[in-house]
């Protein structure tokens, strides 16, 4: 044992349940930081922010869930016996949103969010039970230029909060669905259950049965290893020649796959992308592309996305749609620290002997930008600069016969209040001045 | 860029997985008697220096690192896979470590309508997928989840049935036990990292496909 315990004992009765989590000092911080940053990308792509309610009617949160994320979903009873639900996805709240609210606006919408999910799961890889993501959908356009603007924005996000090394694998549901179109359906479950575990000889055994042709075999037994860059979209057409009806809506499915990676390649971002037609997981509603982030060290994707233009219909307006989610603690976890991560200290402590003149002084300091502490625990401000020392808060001032009284680095000295107004301009660690603020341009 | 890291099964597995890395250059180490679980080894035989880090952990834990990525590929048999129901690609099944996962009682059990009786109490180390045969059949269970030498339980009137793996049925005819049904059969299985195979696509296709031309030669051999 250490004399600095790891660990601050026993919490007894305050404990938190599993699968949450506190966020305090640098951590909040960095969250915080990271929202602000993704927000600001989405705002520069033109997305506009929706802030639905954390909790809903149970049936409309799982409109195009899967099985397991509506089991996965925290529900609970209203007073009036109605079923209701802790959002576990956003998509089928922007659709809602889309559909029953914002049907006039002007075409294609661009909506953007951040929040958190609740899914009853096993916490993994920084996700908790309660979980914070970001993402965007853009809703009414159903063109490539619409995919490849959802994709690229991805990867403009995980630009945003510095993560390194990642890549973005493009599938195209479309292509495994017509590929599949004919199956009986559990049979189709089967052979993309196999092809999503690579899982060549549960494949091979779904396929056995199925009475399709040879060329269709060979396609779909093909399907795992359809990953790399542009030369698999010629295989996958090549593929699709072979085959009767069906090949020609699998063409067209890998021809649209085509278009959105050559406009990424307009986008400057198609180094980053990986063609891969055997990712076919992904929520139940993706009807077209899909696309999934992975990054080193990681072993969860960051990133989910794709094309659902069936969804927003069951909320009783046709509207195609793509868009994206990125998880936040995912993100965090794997974003390499900075110095500046660190929680800022005020740039000032302050004693708080209350005076008219001394808490004028602190607001004045405050408007134009100056982070400023008032010690409002010992009003004699007999250990201000102890107190300072402990709070990592660099320099102290307090109030003297004429003017003030700074101290920096053990060095006091007196300042007249212009003077230490002018002073405190150029401390590092400063805010952004507020509006109005004295020797900020007012009324010009 | 690091090498990519090989998680290996302790047990009955270890040494056809070894095997397989040897065959393909790597000296591969661990266990025989060594106490060290984590070790770097540089290819011996094709000149090219490419290293691989071998860990050695528990079979149940080998779809625990894979899936967290820790380690980035593993060998593990379907069974302990399936009983995990960790989230890994599975591009390869080995020739190697069949076996099936299977009902077995007292004689007295055969010919028993097990689909009329009630309370019917089942012992076993894989008590997920026992949960989930009986489930599948509509009879409600009680797993009895123990740690080893299963086939006491229905001897000493411990359960009625037990659910566990066999190579050739030896064990369970020596304590005077009967298969019963077959659950499921399984062969060892060539796991990796769902963001591993994405990332590190090349590498990892060169090394399947040099896996699974070995894994051909050796079978051949045991068959020959």
């Amino acid at each position: 044992m250490t004399d600095a315990p790891i660990l601050g004992g026993d919490v007894g009765r305050s404990q938190i349940p599993h699968g949450v989590q506190d966020r305090f000092l640098g951590e909040a911080l960095r969250r915080r930081r990271a929202e602000a940053a993704l927000r600001s990308t989405f705002d520069r792509w033109g997305y506009q922010e929706v802030i639905p309610p954390t909790f809903e009617y149970y049936e409309n949160l799982a409109v195009g869930a899967s099985p397991r994320l509506r089991q996965a979903m925290y529900r609970f009873l209203d007073r009036s016996g109605n079923t209701m639900a802790l959002r576990a996805d956003f998509t089928p709240q922007v659709a809602r949103i889309a559909a029953t609210k914002l049907f006039d606006q002007p075409l294609p919408l661009r909506c953007c969010y951040i929040g958190s999910l609740f899914r009853y799961e096993e916490p993994q890889a920084g996700r908790k039970r309660e979980f914070t993501q970001a993402g965007v959908e853009l809703i009414g356009a159903s063109t490539p230029a619409a995919d490849a603007e959802v994709v690229a924005l991805s990867i403009a996000a995980l630009d945003a909060l510095g993560i390194e090394g990642f890549q973005v694998n493009l599938g195209q549901m479309a292509y495994f669905r017509a590929l599949t179109r004919h199956l009986p359906a559990e049979v189709r479950e089967a052979v993309r259950e196999a092809i999503d575990h690579k899982n060549r000889a549960r494949l091979v055994a779904a396929l056995g049965s199925a009475g399709i042709s040879a060329e269709l075999r060979a396609a779909l037994l093909r399907l795992p290893d359809l990953v790399g860059r542009a030369e698999v979209l010629e295989e996958a057409t090549a593929l699709s020649g072979r085959l009767g009806r069906e090949g020609e809506e699998a063409a067209a499915a890998v021809e649209r796959l085509r278009q959105v990676y050559a406009l990424l390649e307009g986008y400057g971002v198609a180094g980053r992308v990986i063609v891969d037609l055997s990712e076919v997981r992904g929520m139940d509603y993706y009807t077209g592309i899909t696309f999934r982030g992975v990054a080193p060290r990681l072993g969860w994707p960051l990133v989910s996305g794709g094309r659902y233009d069936d969804l927003i219909a069951r909320f009783g307006r046709p509207l195609a749609a793509v868009g994206f989610g990125l998880g936040i603690e995912r993100a965090l976890l794997i974003q390499p620290r900075r110095e500046s991560d660190d929680v800022v200290q005020p740039q000032v402590l302050v004693h708080g002997c209350q005076r008219r003149a001394c808490l004028a002084l602190v607001q004045r300091l405050r408007q134009q930008g100056c982070r400023v502490e008032l010690d409002v625990a010992a009003p004699g401000g007999a250990d201000l600069e102890q107190t300072a020392r402990r709070r990592g808060i660099r320099r102290t001032l307090r109030c003297a016969d004429e003017g003030w009284l700074l101290t920096e680095e053990g060095r006091s000295r007196r300042v007249t209040e212009a003077e230490l107004l002018r002073l405190a301009k150029g401390w590092p660690g400063g805010a952004e001045p507020l509006p109005g603020a004295p020797g900020e341009g007012r009324g010009t | 860029m690091n090498p990519l890291t090989v998680a290996l099964p302790k047990g009955r597995l270890l040494r056809p997985a070894g095997d397989l890395f040897r065959r393909l250059g790597w000296p591969c180490e661990l266990g025989n008697g060594s106490r060290q679980l984590l070790l770097t080894e540089a290819n011996s035989l094709d000149g090219s220096g490419r290293e691989l880090r071998f860990m050695l952990v528990k079979a149940a834990d080998v779809p625990v690192y894979v899936e967290y990525g820790a380690a980035d590929l593993g060998i593990v048999g379907q069974d302990v896979l399936r009983e995990t129901g960790r989230d890994v690609y599975e591009p390869l099944q080995l020739g190697f470590g069949h076996c099936r996962l299977v009902v077995a009682g007292v004689p007295s059990q055969q010919g028993r309508n097990l689909r009329l009786a009630t309370g019917l109490r089942v012992a076993t180390q894989y008590p997920n997928q026992t949960r989930a045969f009986f489930q599948r059949q509509g009879l409600s269970i009680e797993v009895i989840p123990l740690s080893g030498s299963v086939e006491l339980a229905p001897v000493a009137g411990l359960s009625d049935l037990l659910v566990d793996l066999v190579e050739t049925g030896r064990t369970l005819r020596e304590n005077g036990l009967l298969e019963l049904e077959e659950i499921a059969a399984s062969q060892a299985t060539v796991i990796v990292n769902r963001v591993t195979h994405r990332l590190r696509l090349q590498e990892v296709r060169d090394l399947l496909a040099a896996l699974e031309r070995v894994d051909r030669q050796s079978s051949g051999e045991r068959g020959a």
